[in-house]
């Protein structure tokens, strides 16, 4: 996408700190200026027909939050809950939002200019989602593009729809 | 620099409320400004009263570098003290400037706001406008004898990119006239005033710096623009307050508090008292504490019970500030159709829910139109039959119970009950020789598409009917009713409950949730034993009273799964429009009141469901929306269908 | 101790903008007004050291309210918050009795330096 390239450029000889989790074997990167804080799993109500990847909605200190399975959302095989599993509450524009990872690891610092434009396919992830690799030691961390990940436009609904038509025939 | 001390959006959001209430204003006084036409000489208060108003815009919007606001709000406080001075007449054509100046006003408003382009046919307007008061001007100066520099003082202070040069130069000229007359005043003032104005750093800096930041804002706005649609109202909602509700408020907080610390003292005291192995806790000693946080338990119930009344009260504002745009409605559609309308406007001061405030309008303003296009007759039709050529449009509202009734009537024609029978026919929603009740035929006019109108005017027509009416009334929970006497008028009632955050519920357990049905469509619960529920035509029904009610399965129609009780079922009556409808669910658990929380937008709307509400114990409970449920239900097929039409 | 301003003026975004500037530069704003009759009342309830004021407000406006306040209290320190075009009236608002006066739209370092002139 073209934003990677011009943050990059606003951002040359800085770093950014990112919030890094795990989802299957890969790494994933959020701008911790996105990242509200880290929780553990929590009853998950679940709302009916809402759109797949909704998980549902947390009660966190009274307010409402919707939680999306990352998993899902970019089609990986879903898998049971563990203990290491957390939800990062992130804020996204006016929009707060839970996603749930496999594990959080740590927050790093990644150089600007450590982290290149995403290639084509990453274990089956669409690039919309991808703002970028960041390269830390020999270390890959995907930054993802919160924005996209919660966008439902209608492309996506009718994707939907056509992985729901396939799941029930 | 001034980008470090003005945080513009914060100031953007008060700005557009002042706005929308002074504009409300500016309306209401070329309203009455207006009456004085024939005489030529207007009330001076009106006059006073439209200039400061437009006077204060123009000092917002110059703060925040809202130049094209500022410059129109300017030319028009200009024309207004033209007025004021009697340097220009009150006629038609002076309103008639005024009002157009007053929308584009809005307009830009609203644009500088949203940052969107300025409205079409501004610069004409302008031209117009100065075209208009040059007239006046020339002679004005004449007359006052104005000096060259004052004049240009008048021209720069309708401009934003106003330079210190120019502020400077104002200043000096006031120094110069109060030296001229001379030592009557205090001695201290004059040098720093000038001192400063030279000082003055960054010619200009306001509006560079506004321009910078709307360029900013642009840019975000593009990336955020897909995410935005359809929560424009969300965003930046703000509502004035009295201050001594919300000094209820803060000493309601103050109170739970209080009974935080009493509860934490109960609390380390027990601690203290189960760590303590010399004190073996005897009776005499927990007794008191029990009592002690019980007392705290009773009077937190207490103050959080009026804590929420009094958010309740906070939310609450007064329908007038809906009322208050429609005089100018009403008078633009009857000028337009040739028509002589008095609005009568009683009960503005009756408060209800904000939501609901901003909801009602629309059909309101629809309802309005509708009068004044088909209800009252024109001048020469009234007169010949008998009534006075002005016709009376009255609306009225007032609290009755937990609801508030908005009447709308007009002393027109009143609806023609045969015309609406043609209609029906002719677009075959009855049939010729269907006999209806007049109630039946009024109820056609709800009906999708139905209008008696033969041509479709700009004013009422465009498509949008009485049916989109009652189904916005219907949304916001309330009820939508019309009666009308044939050649005597029409009366429309809306009955609208205050509050919509707060309400009664039926807490219900499907598969393994808790849902919450709102209490004001349940009629009933019961427990039915399976043999006693039958099929039609597939579909499960049960008789009720000698009532056959359709029964529609909520773990079904949420594909939640779940096992079916084999012997009986908990049925939830509900009722829309008279109409009956078994909600089955697992489990009663009960009826409690519950604050609505919206679902957040990322969710979107989910066909079924209104809302969610945090219970007591932490736990989440949606919402059913019950009518959104009922006719998704019929619409797929779900529920038996039979029933259903008989009213 | 920081100074106690009340400020007064029909507009609540020219309020908050006084009031964002001063309350950031040290000063304690202890009141608003919406018109003259408001800023009489609560000049003689707040006794501030500094007043800005407005010139056109409605029910009373700025001139009559310095008149009004100058009667209860000489001594009372009161800027005119004033825009272009309004020479005449600024000369009638010093003659009644106020300190000095400021031209909007504002540059906040000069209203700060206007009042620090005038509180000497």
């Amino acid at each position: 996408m073209a934003e990677t390239g011009n943050d990059k450029q606003q951002f040359s000889g800085e770093k950014i700190k990112v919030v890094s989790f795990r989802l299957g074997t890969e790494e994933y990167g959020v701008d911790i200026a996105q990242a509200q804080e880290v929780i553990r799993m929590v009853e998950i109500t679940h709302v009916p027909r809402a759109p797949r990847f909704m998980e549902g909605v947390i009660n966190l200190r009274g307010q409402l939050i919707p939680i999306i399975d990352l998993r899902t959302r970019f089609g990986m095989p879903r898998v049971e809950k563990t203990k290491s599993s957390r939800i990062v509450v992130t804020d996204i524009g006016s929009k707060r939002v839970g996603i749930i990872v496999d594990s959080v690891s740590e927050v790093i610092d990644i150089p600007i200019e450590n982290i290149e434009d995403a290639p084509e396919m990453i274990a089956g992830i669409g690039t919309e989602y991808i703002q970028g690799v960041g390269k830390v030691a020999d270390r890959l961390i995907i930054m993802l593009d919160l924005t996209m990940v919660i966008t439902t436009d209608e492309r996506r609904d009718l994707e939907l729809l056509d992985s729901q038509l396939t799941a029930s025939t | 620099m001034a980008d470090e001390v003005f945080d513009r959006s914060e100031f953007i959001a008060y700005f557009r409320d002042e706005s929308e209430e002074l504009l409300q204003q500016i309306d209401a006084d070329l309203l009455r400004l207006e009456e004085f036409v024939q005489t030529g000489t207007p009330e001076p208060e009106i006059v006073n009263s439209l200039f400061r108003a437009l006077h204060t815009v123009k000092g917002s919007s110059g703060m925040l570098g809202f130049v094209d606001v500022q410059t129109l709000a300017h030319k028009l406080e200009n024309l207004c003290d033209l007025l004021r001075k009697d340097r220009m007449p009150l006629s038609e054509g002076s309103v008639d400037i005024l009002f157009a100046g007053r929308d584009f006003l809005t307009d830009l408003v609203e644009s500088a706001v949203n940052q969107t382009p300025a409205p079409h046919g501004l610069d004409d307007y302008m031209g117009r406008l100065d075209q208009f008061a040059g007239i006046y001007e020339e002679t004005s100066q004449v007359i006052e004898g104005k000096t060259g520099s004052e004049m240009d003082f008048d021209a720069a202070s309708g401009q934003s990119d106003v330079s210190a040069d120019q502020i400077a130069a104002f200043e000096a000229e006031i120094e110069r006239l109060l030296a001229e007359a001379g030592g009557a005043r205090p001695p201290a003032a004059s040098e720093p005033a000038v001192a400063a104005a030279i000082a003055a750093p960054e010619p200009g800096a306001v509006a560079p710096v506004a321009n910078v930041v709307a360029a900013a804002a642009a840019r975000r706005d593009e990336k955020a623009k897909d995410a935005k649609d359809g929560s424009k109202r969300a965003a930046g909602q703000t509502i004035r307050v009295d201050i001594e509700r919300l000094d209820t408020l803060l000493n309601l907080v103050g109170e739970l508090v209080i009974n935080r610390t009493r509860i934490s003292d109960i609390a380390s005291t027990l601690s203290r008292l189960t760590n303590d192995k010399a004190v073996a806790a005897p009776q005499a000693l927990i007794g008191p504490l029990a009592k002690e946080l019980a007392n705290s338990a009773a009077s937190l119930a207490r103050t959080s019970n009026e804590i929420q009344e009094s958010i309740m009260k906070v939310r609450m504002v007064p329908i007038g500030q809906v009322f208050d745009r429609f005089p100018r409605l009403v008078r633009d559609v009857a000028k337009a159709r040739g028509k002589e309308v008095q609005l009568d406007i009683s009960g503005a001061e009756t408060d209800l829910d904000k939501t609901i405030v901003d909801e009602v309008g629309e059909p309101l303003m629809h309802l309005l139109r509708n009068c004044v296009d088909h209800g009252i007759e024109s001048p020469d039709v009234r007169e010949a039959r008998g009534k006075k050529r002005t016709g009376t449009i009255a609306l009225n509202a007032f609290h009755e119970g937990n609801q508030i009734i908005i009447e709308v009537s007009d002393d027109g024609n009143g609806i023609d009950l045969e015309r609406v029978r043609a209609r029906g026919i002719k677009q075959g929603l009855i049939g010729a020789d269907d006999k209806l009740s007049d109630r039946e035929l009024i109820e056609l006019i709800f009906t999708p598409g139905f209008s008696t109108a033969e041509t479709v005017s700009d004013v009422s027509g465009r498509g949008v009917g009485m049916d989109v009416v009652k189904k916005n009334i219907t949304r916001l929970k309330g009820v939508f009713d019309v009666d009308s006497v044939a050649g005597a008028g029409t009366k429309f009632t809306i009955k609208l409950p205050l509050t919509l955050a707060i309400i009664q519920a039926l807490l219900v357990r499907v598969v393994d949730e808790l849902y919450a049905i709102p209490l004001d469509s349940v009629i009933e619960s019961q427990r039915v034993e399976l043999p006693d529920v039958r099929t039609v035509h597939g579909n499960e029904v049960i008789t009720l009273r000698g009532q056959v009610v359709p029964l529609l399965r909520i773990a079904d129609f949420f594909e939640l799964g779940g096992a079916r009780d084999p012997e009986k079922v908990m049925i939830v009556i509900v009722g829309l429009q008279g109409r009956q409808v078994g909600l089955v669910v697992d489990g009663f658990q009960g009826e409690q009141e519950i604050v609505i929380k919206p679902l957040s937008v990322v969710v979107g709307r989910i066909p079924g469901i209104s809302g969610a509400t945090i219970l007591g114990n932490g736990q989440i409970s949606l919402i059913i929306d019950v009518h959104s449920l009922v006719s998704e239900a019929y619409a797929g097929g779900d529920v038996a269908r039979a029933e259903y039409s008989g009213v | 101790m920081s100074k106690r301003v009340l400020i007064v003026d029909d507009a609540v975004v020219m309020r908050m903008m006084i009031k964002g500037i001063l309350s950031k530069n040290g000063f304690e704003v202890v009141g608003e007004a919406q018109n003259g009759v408001e800023a009489v009342d609560k000049y003689k309830q707040l006794t501030p050291d500094l007043v800005t004021m407005d010139m056109v407000m409605p029910e009373m406006d700025g001139i009559t309210a310095v008149r009004q306040i100058i009667a209860h209290d000489p001594n009372a320190k009161i800027i005119m918050c004033t825009s272009m075009g309004q020479q005449a009236l600024v000369v009638e608002a010093i003659q009644a009795g106020a300190k000095s006066f400021i031209t909007k739209p504002f540059q906040p370092p000069k209203i700060l330096e206007t009042i620090d002139k005038v509180l000497v």
